[in-house]
C-alpha cells in the first residue's frame, strides 16, 4: 500500500463516447514503437463485450481469500487489429475500403449497439483506463517483481528494465489493461500520465476530456473533489470490486435513465431502462445507494436549494477538478508564441 | 561390517552415476557451429524434463499442459582444454520463432551452479538460493542471454563468456540447441537444464525441468569424496522404504502440499510436489524435511502466498528416510 493514492472519478452520466481521451492518451503515448495496437485509454459501449473483446471474462485478480487467479493473455484478434483505410485513392474518387481482408473485430466494434429492444435499448459509455490498484494482480503476477507502485501517489508502474515480458500480469490484471509490446518484448500499461502529474497538470485523457467528466486528485486530500464524490457522498464507485485489486478509478454511475415505453408507446413510471441488477454487476452492491443520493441531490437542486454534490458535478473549473499541487507547466505561451519554462 | 558398508556405498556410487550423470567426450576443438559433423557422431543420452509444478502460475492458458508427461531431452557434450559445448535436442510439433502479443517463443537454458564439489551443496533447482548462485545460459530463436541468478525473480543479465545457437528441423519437427561455455572445473561437472514450448505459451516458470545432471568429463579424475556425497541415497534401500513413507508424507505433508490427486490443501500455501522426484535428489528431500527453510530461495513468496514449513527434526530419522524415499518416487513413475 502506497503512503498516498491518487485516484480519478469519471461521471459516467456526462461521457458523450466522443473518444477524445482516447486520442489524447495515443497521440501521447501509444500511437509508435509496438504500441499501436494498445489503448492505455479506451471508451466502450456498456452492455457489450468491450476492449480487448469480453475481458470481463479474462479472469485475473483475486479469489476471495486473496489467491491469485489463473487469467488469460488475450489475441491480436481480442484486442482488434488497427487497420487503414485507401484514404490516397478514396480522395481520388475511389470507394473507400479498409486495407485488410479479415474484419473480425476492432477496439470499440460493439460501439453503440447496448442491449434491450427498441424502443427500450440503452447502452452508456464506460472510458477504462489502468485502475492503479492497491492489490494489483500485475503487480502480485510479476515474478521478477518489476511492477511497483510508487510511494507518493499510488501510481503503478511496470519498470522497463526488470521486465522480460513474460506477460503474467496481462493474465493478471482483470481489466486486462496491461499490455505486452512485440517490439521491445516489455509489457506497458497507463501511467497515469505520471511526467504531468509530476508537474501538477492533470493526465491527459481528463485534461481533454470535453465533457468534463473526470476529476482527478488525491483520496485523502478532504477539500478534494475526489474525495468528497468518493468518500463523503459516496457516489463514485469502483469498477467490479469483487475482483479483489481495490482499484482506483471510480465511476459516478449512469442513472437508470428514461422510463421504458409500453406496448403503446406510453412511458412506465418508475420503470428502469438501464436494469439496476445490471448497473450493480459492475459498480458494486452500493450502486443503489449511490443512485438514490444523485436522485435525492437533483431534485434538492430542482427545489431551488443548494446542493454541493451537483455543484461539483456541474465541474464549473480545472483548477477544482484538478488538485494535484503546485501547476509547473512545461511551457508557456509567451508574447512570441510558446517557450519552455526552464529556458534561459 | 566395514567390507559390508563399502559394498553398499560402492554400489550407491554407481547406481548414481548410472542415474544422474552423462559422458562428456574430450575432443581437440569444440565446434561453435550446430552444423558442425562431430555433433552428430557423438552418442545421444537421454534425460527426463518434468512440466515445473512447484510453484503454480497464473496463467490458464500454460497452465492446461501441465499434466502432460515428462519428455526427453537428448544431450551430446564434448569438451576441449577451454570449453564444454552441450546439444540438447528435443522434439516440439510446432516452431515458435516468432514473437506476438499472444505468442511465446521456444527455447532452451543450461543452468551450472557457481561453485560446487565436495561440501558445497548444490543450488535450489529453481535458479539457485541465495548462498549458491547459478550462471544461466538461455537461447531462444535469434537470440540468446546469459544471466546470474540467486532464487526466484531475481536473474541478472551477466556476460559469462558462452556462444548459443538453436535450429528448428521442419522434416524431424525437432529443436536442438548448442551452448559452448566455459570450461569448468573437477571431473563431474552439475547442469541442469530447461525446455519451453512457446506453442503451449510457456515462457519464464512455465516450462520443463531436469533436475541437477552431471557431466562425466571422459579423460578427468573424479573427487571420490564429492561422488559418494552426491550419491547419498541412491544405494537399493539405503535412504529408506518408500512404501513405509508413503502414509507418513500423505498424514504429514497434505495439509499443505498438493502431489498427484491429493490436491486438499488450501491452494498456494506450499510448492506442489507432484513431480518433486524428477527434479529433487535424495539428499535435497532428506534435508528439506529436517531444515526445510536451508535452501533459501528469496521471492519464493510471490505470486502467491508461502507459509514457512516447519521443521520435522523431532522425528526419527528412519522414518524421514522413508518419506524421502517415498518423495523420490513422485513423478519418476510415469
Amino acid at each position: 500500500m502506497s503512503k498516498r493514492q491518487l485516484a480519478m472519478v469519471m461521471d459516467l452520466n456526462k461521457c458523450i463516447g466522443c473518444q477524445t481521451c482516447t486520442v489524447a492518451c495515443k497521440t501521447q503515448w501509444t500511437n509508435r514503437n509496438g504500441r499501436e495496437y494498445m489503448y492505455w485509454n479506451n471508451v466502450e459501449t456498456k452492455p457489450g463485450r468491450g476492449y480487448p473483446q469480453k475481458w470481463e471474462e479474462s479472469g485475473g485478480g483475486f479469489d476471495a481469500q486473496g489467491n491469485l487467479q489463473e487469467g488469460i493473455v488475450p489475441t491480436r484478434q481480442d484486442y482488434g487489429t488497427p487497420w487503414d483505410f485507401n484514404l490516397e485513392e478514396a480522395g481520388l474518387g475511389a470507394q473507400l475500403t479498409a486495407q485488410t481482408t479479415s474484419l473480425k473485430n476492432g477496439p470499440n466494434w460493439d460501439e453503440d449497439e447496448g442491449a434491450g429492444e427498441f424502443p427500450n435499448s440503452y447502452y452508456f459509455y464506460l472510458p477504462r483506463i489502468c485502475n492503479h490498484c492497491s492489490n494489483a494482480s500485475c503487480l502480485s503476477a510479476c515474478p521478477r517483481g518489476a511492477i511497483f507502485k510508487r510511494d507518493q501517489d499510488g501510481i503503478v508502474l511496470v519498470d522497463q528494465e526488470r521486465c522480460e515480458g513474460m506477460r503474467y500480469c496481462v493474465a493478471a490484471c482483470p481489466y486486462k489493461k496491461v499490455y505486452f509490446n512485440p517490439k521491445t518484448f516489455k509489457s506497458e500499461k497507463c501511467i497515469f500520465c505520471f511526467p504531468r502529474v509530476e508537474r501538477g497538470l492533470a493526465p491527459a485523457c481528463a485534461d481533454q476530456c470535453v465533457g468534463r467528466i473526470r476529476f482527478v486528485g488525491y483520496l485523502d486530500d478532504l477539500e478534494g473533489q475526489v474525495h468528497k464524490l468518493v468518500e463523503v457522498f459516496k457516489v463514485a464507485l469502483p469498477l467490479h470490486p469483487e475482483y479483489g485489486t481495490v482499484p482506483h478509478v471510480y465511476y459516478v454511475p449512469p442513472l437508470p435513465g428514461p422510463p421504458k415505453f409500453d406496448a403503446h408507446g406510453k412511458p412506465i413510471p418508475n420503470s428502469e431502462r438501464i436494469p439496476i441488477g445490471y448497473l450493480e454487476s459492475l459498480f458494486g452492491p452500493n450502486t443503489r445507494s449511490a443512485l438514490a443520493t444523485l436522485e435525492k441531490e437533483m431534485e434538492k437542486r430542482k427545489q431551488g436549494h443548494a446542493s454541493e454534490l451537483m455543484d461539483i458535478l456541474i465541474a464549473y473549473k480545472h483548477s477544482e477538478m484538478f488538485r494535484l499541487g503546485e501547476v509547473r507547466p512545461l511551457v508557456q505561451i509567451g508574447r512570441r508564441g510558446i517557450k519552455s519554462v526552464e529556458a534561459r | 561390517m566395514i567390507a559390508l558398508l563399502t559394498l553398499v556405498a560402492a554400489t550407491g556410487t554407481d547406481a548414481f552415476l548410472a542415474a544422474e550423470s552423462l559422458p562428456a567426450v574430450a575432443v581437440r576443438a569444440v565446434p561453435a557451429h550446430l552444423e558442425a559433423r562431430l555433433w552428430n557422431t557423438l552418442p545421444a543420452h537421454a534425460i527426463r524434463v518434468a512440466t515445473q509444478q512447484s510453484v503454480h502460475l497464473n496463467d490458464a492458458f500454460a497452465n492446461r499442459s501441465l499434466s502432460r508427461p515428462p519428455d526427453q531431452v537428448k544431450l551430446r557434450a564434448a569438451y576441449d582444454d577451454r570449453s564444454l559445448g552441450i546439444v540438447l535436442e528435443w522434439s516440439d510439433d510446432t516452431e515458435s520463432s516468432a514473437v506476438d502479443v499472444d505468442r511465446f517463443l521456444d527455447g532452451a537454458a543450461l543452468q551450472v551452479p557457481m561453485g560446487f564439489g565436495h561440501g558445497v551443496r548444490l543450488p535450489y533447482i529453481g535458479m539457485g538460493d541465495e548462498e549458491h548462485h547459478v550462471a544461466i545460459h538461455l537461447v531462444r530463436p535469434g537470440a540468446a542471454r546469459e544471466m546470474v541468478a540467486a532464487g526466484f525473480g531475481s536473474s541478472t543479465r551477466a556476460e559469462l563468456g558462452a556462444k548459443m545457437s538453436m535450429r528448428y528441423d521442419a522434416r524431424g519437427r525437432t529443436w536442438r540447441a548448442l551452448f559452448v561455455r566455459p570450461l569448468l572445473e573437477g571431473g563431474l561437472v552439475p547442469f541442469a537444464i530447461a525446455i519451453w514450448d512457446g506453442g503451449k505459451h510457456e515462457r519464464g516458470g512455465n516450462k520443463s525441468i531436469s533436475g541437477w545432471k552431471f557431466l562425466r568429463l571422459s579423460k578427468r579424475p573424479i573427487d571420490a569424496a564429492y561422488l559418494s556425497e552426491l550419491a547419498f541415497g541412491y544405494g537399493p534401500g539405503e535412504m529408506g522404504d518408500p512404501m513405509r513413507g508413503k502414509p507418513l508424507v500423505h498424514a504429514m505433508c497434505t495439509a499443505c502440499h498438493h502431489m498427484g490427486e491429493v490436491r486438499t490443501a488450501p491452494k498456494g500455501i506450499a510448492p506442489d510436489l507432484s513431480k518433486i522426484g524428477l527434479i529433487a535428489s535424495p539428499r535435497y528431500l532428506f534435508d528439506s524435511i529436517l531444515a526445510p527453510n536451508a535452501p533459501v530461495v528469496p521471492h519464493l513468496h510471490t505470486p502467491i502466498q508461502w507459509t514457512t514449513m516447519p521443521s520435522f527434526e523431532g522425528l526419527p530419522e528412519t522414518e524421514v528416510g522413508d518419506m524421502a524415499a517415498y518423495l523420490w518416487t513422485l513423478g519418476r513413475e510415469q
